[in-house]
């Protein structure tokens, strides 16, 4: 037996730790080792120095005062404990408070804007609904912790994981698939897991691990937060703020005694963490480099408006009535006025291309050799390239959402989707018209009708230039149909010449005309006044007649002139009257028409008759002073009759 | 029924006044252990309070039997001391003993203060496991087997640790003088 393995059985021998047997073997060796009998001899000095470290003095009143912390630690009724419950029921009143007014369950489909033919898929309304109880339980969950529910306990843990999955899962579906509302929602969930998670903690649960993994989880969740935050700076920023920050601090405060003792030690650290990541937040928020989309919208506003010449290719689908056409085009601009383009329209029975030269206020086409009728381009249309109508758009786009980035064509570009303003728009409008003009009250009528018209857009813009890649245009109108408008500008600043379409010596190429300057946009070559009456002697014999003035209101002598009246007020069903001779007018010359019938009302309503009579038309042909066709609309002067019925018709002789 | 038995079933039957007997008893032997643990007589007092305040709400906790009160006592100290040592290793690196340690109020000065403060020193470098067994068993007059069940080790490594850790108390301890293998 090597002596160095001794030193264990010679410490226990000396400390008389050793059985009967044991302690034989080792006296045995002792006698013959005198290496050994030292280190008995030091052990034997261990023990005394170490027995000297039972001298000891302590104050003797250390059990009153443990005693003391005994019974006001196990005590049922903290000084504060009213506190705590109170605080927390604050934090849930606050948190369903901003619940109630954001009311984040109106959320949209990610598609945006749906076939008004469809209901609302089912999750668009019963996810909103979810969301709403699964934090109403987190809340009475939060209370009952409070207040020392053993339940609330008992499910704290798992709650807490499932808030924290759920943190994620909409964080990491917000991310991905886009729904800026539901962030709202997002902000506040897993807060409350957090919350639960860590009350559980400290009340030492028996599934300690159940809050832990919650916590995580819900640590995760807020991180996912963050990086939405990052990604798509939302509206109501501040909302967010609030929910996440009121909750936090009034739970720390709360719960400050129990958050204290966790982070006894990691107080400072945590500390300098938190202050770094408010002022993290704060600059993520304002973004004072300025990508908000506001700012966004305004650099590429400045970007187009520099635009020395672009090209932009464009296709129009619109939907009316059961019938779709379909319309392209492709243009290009030169600075300050002129444009270049080509429209093809075309539908289920034809199509035909138009091309188009305009410098200045001088539009020059060539029509096709089937052209079915005139054509002219309203530069300030929606189909037509023109720098303003883009800058409009710009101007009154509300409702940005930003949508992840895309490539068009090879550029990274920036999307935003939102709406234009119509509201805003009919309201200028309608400011500008002046109540002196004629017939103020059917335009005034006109612009209303507008309003019903919802345009939705997108926009692609350029990371680096801000100027617009794409624009897709979606408007709605109750009355016109929809219209889906695809955009693509591209060739931007590169030298494109228009020049007009004539020889040196002023002659128009073969093919090409000159549209008349003073018909584009053109006032009516006749004012009109148009009048009816409905005499009923009775039931039976409702005496209907129409009075027609027209006033020959342009510069030149207009000749041909026929009037049509076509109504479905008759008992026969469709009625048409041409006027019997076609006439001459000279400038300011007029001529009135009278035309009557009678129609048998016994099976109509007066409301009935009344649409009925408002759906006849008027109309006036004429031969132009360049040798054309034209026609124009007396009655009714709305493009489409309106739903009420007018007031008691004048009673005329 | 032992005297503490009969204590803690008064303290489960509802009155806490009769922990205070506890209390009384061991609460210097306990701090004592701790101090010679840790070095550091305020920390020592904040776990000897600790200590006894945990004991309470175990007692309260569960309904089985304890069947040693001081084994019972001095594990939850050990176990207070030594997490409180890991905590305090992981924030600072500064040597456990050194500044900052607190001391006993002196009631009577020993004679030899220079080889007690010699005795203290080296037992603070003694490794944590071994200075607790040793602390058990010169100072507190635990038995190995005792030991054994505070713990919740074997005997056996019981018996290693005070070996090693009275080798190393004499290495250190003798340091300045003769070596004594």
């Amino acid at each position: 037996m090597k002596c160095s393995d001794m030193d264990e059985l010679i410490s226990a021998y000396a400390n008389d730790e050793l059985s009967d047997t044991q302690r034989e073997f080792v006296d045995e060796h002792l006698s013959h080792c005198p290496h050994c009998r030292e280190t008995l001899a030091a052990c034997e000095k261990v023990k005394q120095s170490l027995v000297s470290l039972r001298d000891f003095s302590a104050p003797t009143n250390l059990t009153e005062t443990t005693m003391a912390k005994i019974k006001s630690s196990t005590a049922k009724n903290h000084p504060r404990s009213w506190l705590r419950p109170v605080m927390t029921a604050g934090a849930a009143v606050i948190i369903l408070a901003i619940l109630l007014v954001t009311q984040p369950w109106h959320i949209r489909s990610p598609e945006g804007i749906t076939d008004p033919m469809m209901p609302p898929p089912l999750y668009v309304t019963i996810i909103p609904g979810i969301i709403f109880l699964v934090l109403l339980a987190g809340i009475l969950m939060i209370l009952g912790l409070a207040l020392r529910n053993r339940l609330a306990r008992a499910l704290a843990g798992g709650a807490s994981i499932l808030y924290g999955m759920t943190g994620i899962c909409f964080g990491l579906y917000a991310l991905l698939v886009d729904t800026s509302d539901l962030f709202l929602v997002m902000g506040a969930i897993p807060i409350f897991g957090f919350i639960m998670g860590v009350v559980d903690i400290k009340r030492r649960a028996s599934y300690q691990w159940a809050a832990i993994t919650g916590i995580v989880l819900c640590l995760s969740a807020l991180v996912l937060d963050a990086i939405f935050l990052i990604t798509y700076p939302v509206r109501h920023i501040w909302v967010i703020i609030a929910t996440v920050a009121i909750p936090i601090s009034i739970i720390t405060y709360a719960f400050y005694r129990e958050i204290k003792n966790i982070l006894k030690n990691w107080l400072r650290p945590a500390m300098a963490v938190g202050a770094a990541v408010i002022i993290l937040a704060i600059l993520l928020v304002t973004q004072p480099w300025g990508l908000t989309p506001q700012s966004v919208i305004v650099k590429a506003y400045a970007a187009t408006a520099n635009l020395q010449s672009y090209r932009m290719s464009s296709t129009l689908v619109s939907f009316f009535e059961g019938e779709t056409s379909e319309q392209r085009s492709e243009w290009g601009f030169a600075f300050p006025d002129r444009y270049h383009g080509q429209i093809t329209l075309k539908d289920e029975s034809k199509s035909e291309t138009y091309e188009f030269i305009v410098i200045g206020d001088k539009q020059y086409v060539r029509k096709p050799d089937n052209a079915s009728g005139k054509l002219s381009i309203g530069v300030w249309s929606g189909f037509a390239p023109s720098k303003e109508h883009t800058l409009g758009i710009l101007d009154s786009f509300i409702d940005l959402q930003k949508l992840p980035d895309e490539k068009i064509e090879g550029t990274d570009c920036l999307h935003y989707k939102g709406r234009v303003d119509t509201e805003r728009k009919v309201e200028k409008l309608k400011a500008g018209l002046d109540p002196e003009e004629p017939r103020y009250e059917e335009k005034l009528k006109g612009l209303e009708a507008l309003r019903t018209i919802k345009t939705e857009v997108e926009l692609w813009i350029g990371k680096d230039d801000f100027l617009i890649r794409q624009m897709k245009s979606i408007t709605e109108s109750s009355v016109h149909g929809n219209a889906v408008v695809l955009v693509k500008f591209y060739d931007f600043n590169q030298p494109i010449t228009i020049e007009p379409p004539t020889t040196a010596s002023g002659e128009l190429f073969p093919g090409w005309s000159l549209v008349d300057t003073a018909s584009k946009g053109k006032e009516q070559v006749f004012s009109h006044d148009v009048t009816f009456s409905i005499v009923d002697e009775d039931l039976t014999h409702q005496h209907i007649s129409f009075q027609i003035t027209i006033t020959n209101v342009s510069e030149e002598t207009v000749d041909n002139i026929g009037v049509s009246l076509a109504t479905m007020a008759t008992n026969e069903g469709q009625w048409i009257w041409n006027s019997p001779n076609s006439i001459t007018l000279e400038p300011g010359e007029s001529k009135t028409y009278e035309v009557s019938w009678e129609y048998d009302a016994t099976n109509t309503t007066k409301e009935e008759l009344f649409r009925l009579v408002n759906l006849t038309t008027v109309l006036a042909s004429y031969t132009t002073p360049q040798g054309e066709t034209d026609v124009q609309l007396l009655f009714p002067d709305a493009p489409y009759p309106t739903k009420t019925p007018p007031e008691e018709p004048p009673q005329s002789n | 029924m032992s005297e503490e038995a009969r204590i803690i079933a008064e303290v489960r039957a509802g009155s806490p006044d009769a922990f205070a007997e506890i209390v009384e008893n061991y609460q210097k032997p306990i701090t004592r252990y701790l101090y010679r643990l840790t070095g550091d007589y305020g920390m020592a007092e904040d776990l000897v309070q600790d200590t006894f305040i945990q004991a309470y709400k175990d007692i309260l906790r569960t309904t089985c039997e304890i069947l040693s009160v001081r084994a019972w006592l001095y594990r939850i100290a050990t176990n207070n001391a030594l997490q409180y040592r890991r905590r305090k290793r992981l924030l600072s690196f500064t040597p456990f003993f050194g500044a900052g340690r607190s001391e006993p109020p002196v009631e009577n000065p020993v004679d030899c203060a220079g080889e007690k403060m010699a005795i203290e020193e080296a037992m603070l470098q003694v490794p944590e496991q071994q200075r607790v067994c040793m602390l058990l068993h010169f100072v507190e007059g635990f038995k190995y087997r005792e030991i054994a069940e505070t713990l919740g080790i074997s005997e056996e490594a019981v018996r290693k640790r005070v070996a090693r850790g009275s080798q190393k108390f004499r290495k250190v301890y003798n340091c300045g003088g003769e070596e004594v293998r």
